[in-house]
């Protein structure tokens, strides 16, 4: 599989680009807008094809439509709350809007798997281009907090990081030139750990002794830390023409994947 | 050619009860299972009839995971798969541990609380795959009512690519006042129960449950002696890219996932006996995938469970799946539950009474918000060998 496209959007409120219209963008959920950001600065975004997959992988989703809609029924009842936050709080409402304003035909899934999100999503794409259902997919990874959700997360989770929020684009493609994506590992000289809640340090100077890597973990290069941040810290790390072994883990989960130099 | 991959076990727990035998009753008699009750967790269930499981359920919460927890083990058992070192898990879900969540925020909004932790979808899947020694690798997908069949479909490319020799999926989703609530503002709930494939129907029902399959490559499966009980032949996903809610009215992109599922398991059109439908009795779920059952199997014999169960929601399409398998091996088209109590549409063949299957491949069908159509072709166990 290829990495042919890839750019990120972090914590901020983006602005409406362009090719989105505005009533649509009154509407989505932050986490839209932000997934929206993160496409409109893909170099390829005019070139993905009506048959392109789509995958979302997101552990919390649109959080604040959830809010609006469960404080609509602390308001009004549960007779009267209100049904525009309610469309937009379903975990995959944010995939169905992407798709529906690129036009994208092609299968739509919506992952919600915690610290590994991005390489499980990495995963699925994988085997759907495989087995030849789709020649392209837009990979989407991220989260977009609210203060409420942040101080939910932080105190139920203590990080040493602080918690972001941030999403990346990507593009993905069978053959064809970009970084070789692989499962797996690699004897990289470095290591992108996504760096769950349960990392430790012990543990990463454990594993970057063993495998004489240098080691980086998301949070420390994006300045926060969210579930699908794996994939948002990629580029601080791809300048190198080396391949860069990608890691993530959530409890006992373990996943492994490999970015090679570009073909 | 795509791999036939045997099912070797099944499980689930529903309106009807809990277990294969209970539900094949209530599927071979059509029998509704909707009652509203008294709960002052689910206000709105005075009120509105749901499909509610009043089985008595393990300990462990959330809910959901409860319920999935019931469907695995017992699908796991009739699997007789004691060597779970790597089984793969993968759920579908749509509210995980919202209910646990829901009712300490609406009770405390200005605290945190516990079990909102508990609230990631994920964190049923890890749950359930610790207390069931299934090792393998994990998945949960969230794709509202389509969730199961997308971990369905992602289950059979990891048994066909050889990334695990077998899983248990599951589909598992729980009644919550944030569903109920929301389905109400839609205004897509029938007060007196739903009736799919009407010209009456005039809206859904909610449902709970879980329904789970064990689902293994069929060496594997054939190596340990395990007995096969259907197939899952091929599946298909396309999305509408029409509406955030309401499906495509002309049901073309649910046409071309049932083409997709067909392709890959090398079948036409015509090697379909039955039509597992979604058909949750809302005005343009029946409109749009009768449309595209007609286009692509003609007048092909087709029911919906959902007047007997109510829409289970994320686990709807393993609830499907299940009935499909039973289906199969009974030979029986199983009637739609509420049917009798209207018109049935006329466009494909509803089916109002239990009849003879003639054949032995059913298509399960799903649509989802955000505009997800899913394709599933089951079949009998003899296409494993």
């Amino acid at each position: 599989m290829r990495l042919s496209d890839h750019a990120v959007a972090l914590d901020h409120e983006p602005s409406r680009a362009a090719w989105i219209p505005a009533g649509a963008w009154r509407r989505h959920d932050p986490l839209t807008r932000l997934a929206c950001t993160a496409i409109d600065r893909l170099q390829q975004r005019e070139r993905l094809g009506p048959d392109t997959a789509l995958v979302l992988t997101t552990s919390y989703g649109a959080v604040h439509a959830t809010k609006r809609f469960v404080d609509s029924m602390l308001s009004y009842g549960d007779k009267g709350a209100s049904p525009t936050p309610f469309t937009a709080s379903v975990h995959n409402g944010s995939a169905g809007a992407i798709g529906q304003l690129l036009d994208l035909h092609g299968p739509c899934t919506t992952l919600s798997q915690g610290g590994t999100g991005c390489l499980a999503a990495l995963r699925w794409a994988q085997l759907q281009l495989d087995a030849g259902r789709c020649d392209t997919v837009l990979l989407l990874a991220g989260e977009c907090h609210s203060p409420w959700s942040s101080q939910v997360v932080s105190e139920l989770s203590p990080s040493r990081w602080p918690i972001g929020s941030g999403m990346s684009a990507t593009v993905l493609r069978a053959s064809g030139p970009g970084r070789v994506l692989r499962s797996g590992e690699h004897p990289a000289p470095r290591c992108l750990d996504g760096g769950g809640l349960g990392s430790s340090e012990a543990r990463l100077a454990r594993d970057a002794a063993a495998q004489q890597q240098l080691r980086s973990c998301a949070g420390d290069l994006l300045g926060a830390w969210w579930p699908t941040a794996t994939l948002a810290a990629l580029p601080a790390l791809l300048a190198a023409d080396e391949a860069i072994q990608l890691r993530e883990r959530d409890g006992l989960d373990h996943l492994a994947w490999w970015c090679g130099p570009a073909v | 050619m795509s791999t036939p991959l045997a099912i070797t076990g099944l499980g689930i727990i529903a309106a009807p009860g809990r277990g294969l035998d209970i539900n094949r009753a209530a599927l071979g008699s059509a029998s509704r299972h909707l009652a509203c009750y008294a709960d002052p967790r689910l206000p709105l269930a005075a009120e509105l009839p749901v499909g509610r499981v009043t089985s008595v359920l393990p300990t462990p919460t959330p809910r959901t995971a409860a319920l999935a927890h019931c469907a695995i083990s017992d699908a796991l058992t009739d699997a007789a798969l004691t060597d779970r070192s790597a089984c793969a898990l993968l759920l579908g879900t749509c509210t995980g541990g919202m209910p646990e969540s829901e009712a300490a925020y609406l009770a405390q909004p200005e605290q945190v609380h516990a079990a909102f932790a508990q609230q990631e979808a994920h964190r049923v899947t890890a749950r359930l795959a610790q207390q069931l020694g299934c090792h393998g690798p994990r998945s949960t997908h969230s794709v509202a009512c389509a969730s199961a069949a997308c971990a369905l479909a992602e289950a059979a490319e990891w048994i066909r690519q050889g990334l695990c020799p077998s899983a248990v999926v599951v589909g598992a989703d729980a009644l919550c006042r944030l569903t109920m609530a929301g389905f109400h503002s839609l205004k897509v709930v029938d007060p007196a129960g739903c009736r799919p494939l009407t010209e009456e129907r005039s809206g859904m029902t909610l449902g709970e449950g879980a329904a789970a399959l064990v689902i293994e490559h069929p060496e594997h499966a054939r190596a340990r002696g395990a007995r096969i009980r259907a197939s899952l032949l091929g599946w298909g996903l396309r999305s509408d890219a029409y509406h955030a809610t309401a499906p495509d009215p002309d049901g073309s992109q649910l046409q071309q996932a049932i083409a997709a599922a067909l392709t890959d398991a090398e079948l036409s059109a015509q090697d379909v006996a039955y039509a597992c439908a979604h058909g949750t009795g809302t005005r343009d779920n029946d409109h749009c995938e009768t449309a595209a059952l007609a286009a692509s199997f003609g007048t092909l014999p087709c029911a919906s469970s959902k007047g007997s169960y109510g829409h289970c929601m994320g686990a709807a399409a393993a609830v499907e799946a299940v009935g499909s398998c039973l289906a199969i091996e009974a030979g029986t088209a199983w009637a739609s539950a509420g049917a009798s109590e209207g018109t049935p549409l006329t466009c494909v063949d509803v089916v109002t009474t239990p009849r003879p299957l003639a054949g032995d491949v059913i298509c399960s069908t799903s649509l989802a918000f955000g505009g997800v159509n899913a394709a599933l072709l089951f079949g009998g166990a003899e296409r494993c060998a």
